[in-house]
């Protein structure tokens, strides 16, 4: 297995280094590490309001802090250091994911008094409101973009959530 | 020169006329309607193009923030909700602030080609995160609504301003005392003018925007800002230090680390 501490200073290396690609391999265990050039020559990100034409609304991904990503390979043990992205235990292909567009604050009902638009076990369709994510009063309905049935609800009511933190599971 | 606003109503012609010249994809005129954000909203929801325009000459139930109604009166308001399809969403938070820097700016070339002093600018500040302030009192407000289902996504900017001074406002309508544009220019104003001028710099200046406040952005922003400097107590206390590129409110609370404030109802001390 990798020690931790070797693989930090290594990617200090390899971030500092004209090396856009590298793959070591050491006790049993492969690393690659892969520089994402697309973002670092990506120009400054810029919000189009495209005029009349309808646009075609791609939510972009959720960009990795770091430009160096480290992706296990074959041989990896489970306990290898830096897995290349967060593992929730309860992740199931069969659960639909509603994740936040934007920074804020997630609400689950349209004000303090009113009953929560959805709870654990509710039937929606298509075109429901799940919840609210606030940001600046830019208020934002979250609606679903499928049928099925509240399984999980990830955040409690008026926390702060991510871009792109999922927020709902839904089973279809 | 008449105002014209409630004249134009279901004219076709005169509204393609003016759909072309604002450069907006359709434009829609109500003389009376509960609220151009829903019908906007029906609009988008039938698939109409953003920069779909509709315009009322008075709403029953106009909404302002946090459930709150817009106060106006038939034939006072200029009063109108965009819809905008956004190609990327990461700078949605910033809308509101941003879409206030633009009628600000064009409200004081507006003052200031009515007779208004160029040296005395800027004559409208901005209540973080959505009120116009004139002369201390609230000229104007910004609502935005985002819709998300799935990929797709779509706002609805609204945008109430007063020009005609009315009387009938319920006790404890708004915080804060209500101005007039009409009052603080010389000939009379009219909202068909002061329309197009509004939509025709929100359609020019929102083409394309930076994710982040801008430096210059941020600097305007500081000189209109009515907070900087005041003292709240809600949604935290602390006196007002300004924002940040992210559009977010600073507050400083005596100790040495200012606060940073994304989201919630200011309080003023």
């Amino acid at each position: 297995m990798i020690d931790i501490d070797y693989l930090k200073q290594l990617l200090d290396i390899f971030d500092h280094s004209s090396v856009n690609d590298m793959k070591i391999e050491k006790e049993g265990t492969a690393i690659r590490l892969t520089k994402n050039l697309k973002r670092e020559n990506a120009e400054p990100t810029t919000l189009h309001y495209a005029p009349p034409a309808i646009s075609s609304h791609v939510a972009t991904p959720l960009p990795t802090s770091p430009t160096t990503t480290a992706t296990p390979e074959e041989n990896l043990t489970p306990s290898s250091p830096e897995p290349s992205g967060e593992q929730r235990d309860d992740a199931d292909t069969s659960y639909h994911e509603i994740c936040s567009p934007i920074v804020g604050t997630f609400y689950r009902a349209p004000s303090p008094e009113a009953d929560s638009f959805v709870e654990v076990g509710t039937e929606v369709s298509a075109g429901d409101v799940l919840c609210i994510v606030e940001a600046m009063k830019l208020m934002n309905e979250i609606e679903s973009d499928v049928s099925g049935r509240i399984a999980k609800i990830l955040i409690e009511n008026a926390q702060p959530v991510e871009y792109n933190q999922v927020l709902f599971l839904i089973e279809q | 020169m008449p105002d014209l606003l409630n004249q134009i109503g279901s004219d076709t012609t005169v509204r393609d006329v003016l759909a072309d010249s604002w450069g907006v994809a359709d434009l829609r005129f109500y003389n009376r309607t509960e609220s151009t954000q829903a019908i906007a909203r029906s609009f988008a929801d039938a698939g109409a193009s953003g920069w779909t325009m509709i315009v009322a000459d008075h709403q029953t139930a106009g909404k302002g923030r946090d459930g709150n109604t817009w106060i106006s009166q038939p034939g006072s308001s200029v009063m109108f909700s965009l819809l905008l399809r956004p190609e990327r969403p990461e700078a949605l938070p910033l809308l509101p602030v941003r879409i206030g820097l633009i009628l600000a700016r064009t409200l004081d070339d507006l003052l200031i080609s009515r007779g208004a002093s160029p040296e005395d600018v800027p004559f409208v500040r901005l209540k973080w995160p959505n009120d116009l302030i004139l002369d201390n009192g609230k000229i104007g407000g910004i609502l935005v609504e985002g819709i998300t289902r799935g990929d797709q996504q779509y706002v609805i900017v609204g945008i109430g301003l007063n020009v005609f001074r009315f009387t009938d406002v319920p006790p404890n309508a708004t915080s804060l005392s209500l101005r007039f544009f009409d009052d603080y220019v010389p000939n009379k104003a009219n909202r068909l003018r002061v329309l197009e001028r509004l939509i025709t710099a929100l359609r020019e200046q929102l083409r394309t925007v930076p994710e982040d406040l801008m430096p210059r952005e941020i600097e305007e922003y500081a000189c209109r800002d009515w907070l900087r400097g005041r003292r709240i107590v809600e949604p935290l206390p602390g006196r007002v230090a300004g924002i940040n590129r992210k559009g977010y409110l600073l507050l400083e609370n005596g100790s040495d680390e200012v606060e940073t404030v994304m989201a919630g109802s200011i309080r003023l001390m």
